[in-house]
């Protein structure tokens, strides 16, 4: 190349990031952007250099699709069982929605032994045996409240910071902002377990109006794990390497007759292409691990499950993947056939406890813990009213007004409770925790300020936080 | 690289990092002084990095579209000044943030931004520079008195000349500049205008001359023609088309192109499609349930709106308010399905009034990005901050929506006219003859007694090799192999005599499960299917009506004869025990045997999951039909079995309908649907076009007109601004969705206003506008890169070269359709389910129904693929193809590794690879004319003689490599070979990019 040309080169700011490093993975920002949005942008993501320093360089979200119930998990409340069956406070229901419930609802106590765990004495259900041996190295949030009630609006919700599909997600976002350290595997990876897909499908890791190759990319747990991964039947191997070679040629001949250096581009991204060929397979497969490690999560090579997601999630991280987001459904406990707060509460609870405490202490052990902040939370709660269904009181409805989720590592103090609710668990009595005050706090973690990290869309300043005021908890950060 | 040269590189990467942080600085994001200094730093650097240097290039110099208004595209003398074009960019960026419309940040109470404020204060004195105090304090030598203050950089002088003459001339402010009238302005005279083919060439080439740039060669024609097909229909041109064009020497062979393109069925398919995006179209309800919905109607009516031309006003009405037209017919009904495309919440426990208001929300602010290229959804929850539209304002546009019937559910449908419809009618016409019949028809007639003769089998056998025994009685019982779908074929003998109707018992038999009659484990069967033929095969019809003793719902016996494979005669043994019944079957014409002959009778069974063939049946023949007193209630109610199911095969299409009384509507606090606040009603946006409003309450027709009334300021900048986004990649405003305050301002402004001019002139023809801009020299540019605009306008805002522009999802499958010969190139209809992936629903909540398409509908144009908001086909959403939840103005335009893996491996675009292959196979015989013509199907141009070596090159070792590995024959090794060439030139960057 001349010297013209290169200086050429150097004209747009798109080059320019390219040549000063930008991975082969982080490519084009699609010109959508807002460029002043660009303008800080650095080797990695579109900020470049970090408002603060990071606590927190990977996520993990344990996303618990369907809203489990902290009542029956982390919310010891003696003063509900005590009125168990009483009318609820007028002054409470009034005003109030619910998907379900009616407005004659009594308090429903929980049969759930409690009992303070670890030197922290952070009080645990008996549901979670797993999770009692880890709590000191739990933050729990006792006072989250969301504003949708809705599965699929909650989730969106909590993803996107935005009821209505169409806004990116949180893992879009980080990865937008930051970029991802992984060039042979998306940033952003989404694994599920449980019976069925969580409710609102893609709309969950849609990077919205961010440039799409920050969205999502789910990994199946059986076949491919990306779609159209294997090369057509008789075209892989040696083939696949032939293919690729002759693609990169020509591209390369019709970038030397246009100049565009868009092709360049593209033929980054099919080499990147060809090492997902390889590098995605070698994740999903288990076989490398130690019989110790998987017996410890309850993985098993070949299974598909809750267990196997988190040991993937591990891996996933060690790779340099910036968010990973699981979801695990089923926790939709209403009452009905399939979904009592009896045997179908356990059943999720066993398939989630022993794996998610074993993720804990795998990372930990492995020195990851530090820098991967890992969070554990459905949509919304529960309701400490019960919900009749089929003349029977053995659920309870969506809550929005106080849940509880925890978080560990990447920058969270361990062994701590933070926030409270009122004796009846009805509402919050301390230090509440919205949706969007998470989002702040998580960013933080990652070095982002949440007021400085916006996107110009549709003429509006888009950010994950949203308009109203959102606060970073630094009463829980290390 | 030379020691002299790396530091110019370093200067000029320096200058460019300086220029974005200044910007950065200039719009607030950084305010410390710490970063002031960093600049003052860096621009120190950066200036003393090029002493010495003989030529660079100056970051200052590249252009920028906020260059546009200070240039401008359109005539202007020399002392002409105007506050948009000229002085507001200036207070904009130097003056506002500490005296404009932020309360919160205003210093001095001083305001620049509103005339009225500036001369109270005497910053401004009309007519008088010298004594205006903003022109004493720029030009103030003292640092605490100066204006800008020196941390934020000091005006030029040519900045200084600007706003001194502008206030010399009177200080005429002027409102945004897209909320001002459009001005025909004339187009610009040029010395040498030789390369002007239409006046929008003129606007382009005085931009580029002022800034000593010439536009670029003419493309090759066989890219130019490729471009035309790519932009206007999506298709790529034949090898037999490329041929004729190159070979059309005369003067009006591009034109003559353009035309036949212009009225190609495709074109409202290309078009039509950039408009659903903005419809936001989906077969889908959205949100977590998903279910599908029929839209499809509401896309058959926008593709030929477009192939129609219909004029863009008329468009606009239609699809806003068709409902409240005169009289609207059934076409104007599914043209409101435009604002039906919105979601519906099916999910347990919803409150049907909070998402009809989100629908509304969505409506609202649709029409306002659509037509206006307004962000008026910020003024949901508070005054929009940057454009004059309050909270009330808000309000009172969402009124228009606010009245309809439609509750977060399908509401109010059409039904569409379907292929049914003569059926219906026939059915119709038939049962008022019966009517006429039973009034005539004489008491008491005396009936006819039916003769039945019981038929002898000869010969009989089962698709499915089932074995049959003929019984005393001469009926036939059925054993052995049990399908799920079978057909029996039996021949009987029969004397001679007339026959008129035939009857087909069915009859118990200890031997069949239950007993019988059915073979099913209940003792039922699904007949679907009688057909009767004489001795040569030839059929004999029956009538379409059919008596029985007894028919399951459902299940009614006329099912049998009515053509559809899918519907039958059942009996419903649970209900009515395993007993014999009877069906009778009256022959259209009855048949006069002279001597004994054969009758050959087939049956079909077909229930769809499991076996439900018949066990046991026996032939009957009468040589007089049933007696007709019996036969009209019967027959009337064959018939309007068959009317209610056809009729309910129609399909319906949601639409907009206004309810008897108008709800109110309040203005919401903080936008949230439980807090309603003032009542408001239905009321334009007056701040940006007036028009006299009716003494009565105005509805969605008025808003309609409102839109497209001639004089109203966007709507035509705002539709031919979208046109040339997809002729040219970027708009003349870049941000098509805002032309408020906060948008980019136009590159070309005077050529946006000719434009937006031209099309109201020309009748809102779109079809003219598209016509004007292909035809203009500036589309008809090569788009390879050139250095000098690279250095001088690397975004290419001036237009001296085309753009080259990976096409949209949609496209290309549909490139690759076209390569391969597969395409079928019906329009309109419904979705259809082309092959996707296994595995695509995985992570949805439920699994959608994904029956892929068999036969022609597997190779439609992919704007006909089913679309589920929450899991649509991975092709479209790898490319960019939004989920349409909310409306899209423009798409994205990535260029990602998963791309590259869906293109090279989707098993769909895989086997029109192989199409591909063996099309070439069988077109052509030398390896060399296969090359190429491969080449030619796939990128429409002839190989370089590099690019054929490479390939026969590449060919010849894939071939001698399938040869060692894949133990096949000779041929097998070849043809894989070709499918290897086929697949690389499918994954070529040229081939997915509009060049």
């Amino acid at each position: 190349m001349n010297f013209q040309q290169r200086l050429s080169r150097f004209a747009t700011r798109r080059q320019l990031f390219r040549d000063c490093g930008i991975g082969l993975g982080s490519i084009a920002l699609a010109q959508l952007i807002n460029r002043e949005s660009c303008s800080a942008t650095g080797p990695e993501g579109s900020l470049g250099v970090l408002h603060h320093p990071a606590k927190a360089k990977n996520v993990i979200f344990l996303f618990m699709a369907g809203g489990p119930s902290q009542l029956e998990l982390f919310s010891h409340k003696p003063k509900l069982s005590e009125l168990h069956g009483k009318e609820t406070p007028k002054e409470f229901i009034e005003g109030k929605r619910f998907s379900f419930l009616g407005k004659d609802a009594k308090l429903l106590g929980s049969n759930r032994t409690f009992k303070p765990c670890g030197d922290s004495g952070v009080e645990i259900s008996e549901l979670l045996p797993f999770h009692r041996k880890i709590v000191d190295k739990l933050c729990f949030v006792h006072s989250m409240n969301t504003d949708v009630f809705n599965h699929g609006p909650a989730k969106i919700f909590m993803n996107s910071g935005h009821p209505q599909p169409g806004r990116p997600c949180m893992g879009s976002w980080v990865n937008y902002g930051i970029g991802s350290e992984c060039d042979t595997l998306p940033g952003f990876v989404v694994l599920q377990s449980g019976p069925r897909g969580p409710r609102a499908g893609a709309a969950l890791w849609s990077s919205g109006f961010l440039p799409s190759k920050h969205q999502g990319v789910p990994f199946r747990s059986t076949g491919d794990p990306i779609v159209n991964l294997t090369s057509p039947e008789h075209f892989g191997g040696q083939r696949g390497r032939d293919f690729h070679d002759a693609v990169a040629e020509l591209n390369r001949q019709r970038l030397a007759a246009t100049g565009d250096s868009e092709i360049e581009t593209r033929i980054a991204a099919y080499e990147m292409a060809y090492r997902m060929q390889s590098s995605a397979p070698e994740l999903m497969d288990l076989a490398g691990e130690t019989e110790q490690t998987l017996d410890r999560y309850g993985a098993k090579v070949g299974a598909a499950s809750y267990a196997n997601n988190c040991l993937l999630a591990r891996r996933l991280v060690e790779r340099g993947v910036r968010f990973v987001q699981l979801y695990h459904t089923d926790w939709d406990h209403h009452g009905g056939p399939g979904q009592t707060l009896g045997k179908d509460l356990e059943k999720c609870c066993s398939q989630v406890d022993q794996a998610s405490a074993a993720l804990i202490q795998d990372l930990d052990e492995r020195g990851l813990l530090d820098e991967t902040l890992v969070i554990w939370s459905g949509e919304f709660g529960r309701t400490p009213m019960g919900e009749t269904r089929n003349q029977k009181v053995g659920g309870r409805d969506h809550f929005i007004d106080a849940y509880t989720l925890w978080m560990a590592g990447g920058g969270m103090k361990p062994g701590v409770s933070y926030g409270a609710t009122d004796d009846l668990g009805l509402s919050v009595a301390e230090n509440p925790v919205h949706v969007r005050d998470l989002h702040a706090t998580i960013l933080h973690a990652l070095g982002i300020d949440h007021e400085r990290f916006s996107v110009k869309f549709q003429g509006l300043k888009m950010r994950l936080t949203g308009v109203e005021k959102a606060h970073v908890i630094r009463d829980i950060l290390a | 690289m030379e020691r002299s040269s790396q530091f110019l590189l370093c200067s000029v990467l320096l200058r460019v990092v300086m220029h974005v942080f200044v910007s950065s600085t200039r719009r607030n994001l950084w305010k410390s002084a710490v970063c002031n200094q960093v600049v003052r730093i860096v621009w120190l650097l950066g200036s003393l990095a090029t002493l010495g240097t003989v030529s660079h290039v100056r970051a200052d110099d590249i252009v920028t579209p906020g260059d546009a208004v200070t240039s401008g595209d359109a005539v202007t003398s020399g002392d002409d000044v105007q506050y948009n074009r000229d002085v507001r960019p200036i207070l904009s960026d130097r003056c506002f943030a500490c005296h404009g419309p932020d309360a919160e940040h205003r210093r001095a109470d001083l305001r620049l931004d509103r005339r009225q404020d500036a001369l109270e204060a005497g910053a401004i004195k009309a007519g008088n520079a010298d004594g205006s105090e903003m022109i004493q304090r720029m030009g103030s030598l003292d640092p605490d008195t100066v204006m800008p203050p020196p941390q934020s950089g000091t005006l030029s002088p040519a900045e200084k000349d600007v706003l001194r003459n502008w206030i010399d001339k009177g200080a005429v402010y002027q409102k945004h500049w897209s909320f001002e009238p459009v001005v025909k302005v004339p187009t610009p005279t040029l010395p040498d205008d030789s390369w002007c083919r239409n006046p929008i060439d003129r606007f382009i080439l005085k931009r580029l001359r002022d800034q000593g740039l010439n536009p670029s060669r003419e493309a090759d024609r066989a890219v130019l023609l490729k471009r035309l097909y790519l932009d206007l229909v999506g298709l790529l041109p034949t090898p037999q088309q490329v041929d004729a064009f190159l070979g059309d020497q005369s003067s009006h062979a591009y034109e003559s192109v353009v035309e036949e393109l212009l009225s190609s069925k495709h074109y409202g398919e290309r078009w039509g499609r950039h408009w659903l995006d903005q419809a936001r179209y989906a077969d889908s309800n959205g949100y977590t349930f998903d279910n599908a919905r029929v839209m499809w109607p509401y896309r058959d009516w926008v593709i030929n709106a477009i192939n129609d031309d219909m004029p863009f006003d008329e468009f606009t009405i239609q699809q806003l308010a068709g409902d409240l037209l005169p009289e609207s017919t059934p076409g104007q009904l599914i043209a409101t399905g435009f604002h039906r495309n919105t979601l519906i919440n099916e999910e347990g426990g919803t409150d049907a009034e909070q998402f009809r208001v989100e629908a509304v929300i969505d409506r609202t602010n649709t029409t306002g990005t659509v037509w206006l290229a307004l962000t008026i959804g910020c003024a949901q929850c508070h005054n929009h901050k940057f454009d004059p539209i309050s909270q009330h304002d808000y309000y009172s546009f969402l009124a228009f929506f606010n009245s309809t019937a439609d509750k977060n559910n399908r509401g109010p449908e059409v039904t569409v006219a379907s292929q049914y419809e003569k059926e219906i009618a026939e059915l119709e016409q038939q049962l008022a003859a019966l009517r006429i019949e039973e009034k005539n028809r004489v008491a008491d007639e005396p009936t006819e007694l039916e003769q039945w003769t019981v038929l002898k089998p000869i010969e009989s056998s089962a698709t499915s090799k089932a074995i049959f025994e003929t019984l005393d009685d001469q009926s036939l019982l059925v054993s052995g192999a049990n399908a799920i779908e079978d057909t029996y074929d039996v021949r009987y003998q029969i004397e001679q005599g007339t026959v008129s109707a035939i009857q087909l018992k069915v009859l118990p038999h200890k031997s069949l499960p239950k007993g019988g009659p059915g073979r099913a484990s209940n003792g039922n069967f699904v007949m679907v299917d009688v057909q009767l033929a004489d001795s040569e095969g030839n059929e004999i019809a029956l009538d379409a009506l059919a008596i029985a003793d007894y028919s399951q719902s459902q299940y009614d016996v006329s099912q049998a004869v009515d053509a559809d494979p899918a519907s039958g005669w059942a009996i419903n043994t649970s209900q009515k025990g395993n007993v014999a019944h009877w069906a009778k079957f009256l022959l259209t014409h009855p048949v006069v045997l002279d001597k004994p002959a054969e009758l050959r009778l087939k049956l079909r069974f077909n229930q769809g999951t499991r076996p439900y063939n018949l066990g046991r049946f026996q032939l009957l023949s009468s040589p007089r039909r049933p007696a007709t007193a019996d036969q009209i209630p019967v027959r009337r109610q064959a018939l309007e079995t068959r009317k209610k199911k056809l009729e309910k095969g129609r399909v319906k299409s949601m639409v907009m309908r206004e309810l008897e009384v108008p709800r109110p509507t309040h203005i919401l606090t903080r936008g949230d649907f439980l807090r309603p606040g003032d009542p408001v009603s239905a009321a334009f946006l007056t701040d940006l076009h007036a028009l006299p409003m009716a003494d009565r309450q105005l509805n969605r027709l008025d808003l309609a007109r409102w839109l497209v009334d001639s004089g109203n300021p966007l709507t035509p900048r705002v539709m031919v601004n979208r046109m040339w986004q997809k002729f040219f990649g970027l708009g003349l405003v870049e941000t098509v969705e805002d032309f408020g305050s906060q948008g980019s301002v136009p590159s070309h402004p005077a050529l946006l206003d000719w434009m937006a001019a031209e099309f109201v002139d020309r009748g809102w023809s779109r079809k003219e506008i598209h016509r004007l801009i292909v035809t203009s020299a500036v589309y008809r540019q090569a788009s390879d890169i050139r250095q000098d605009l690279q250095q001088k306008d690397p975004l290419n805002r001036l237009l001296g070269r085309q753009s080259r522009l990976r096409v949209d999802a949609e496209i290309v499958r549909d490139l690759a359709l076209s390569a391969s010969g597969k395409l079928t190139p019906t329009v309109g209809g419904p979705s259809v389910y082309p092959p996707q992936p296994d595995g695509v629903y995985a992570f949805t909540q439920k699994k959608k129904s994904w029956p892929t398409s068999q036969g022609a509908d597997r190779f439609r144009r992919t704007m006909y693929t089913f679309f589920y908001r929450s899991s649509p086909h991975p092709m479209l959403t790898a490319f960019d193809t939004p989920r349409f939840n909310v409306t899209c103005t423009r798409r994205g335009r990535s260029n990602t590794p998963l791309q590259s893996l869906m293109v090279a491996n989707d098993p769909g675009l895989f086997e029109l690879a192989e199409a591909l292959a063996d099309r070439v196979l069988s077109e052509k015989e030398t390896t060399e004319d296969r090359v190429q013509q491969m080449f030619r199907h796939a990128l429409c141009r002839y190989p370089t003689q590099e690019e054929m070596d490479f390939l026969v090159g590449f060919l010849q070792t894939q071939n001698r490599k399938f040869m060692k590995t894949e133990n096949g024959t000779e041929s097998d090794a070849l043809r894989y070979a070709w499918i290897a060439v086929a697949r690389v030139l499918m994954n070529l960057d040229e081939f997915i990019t509009r060049e």
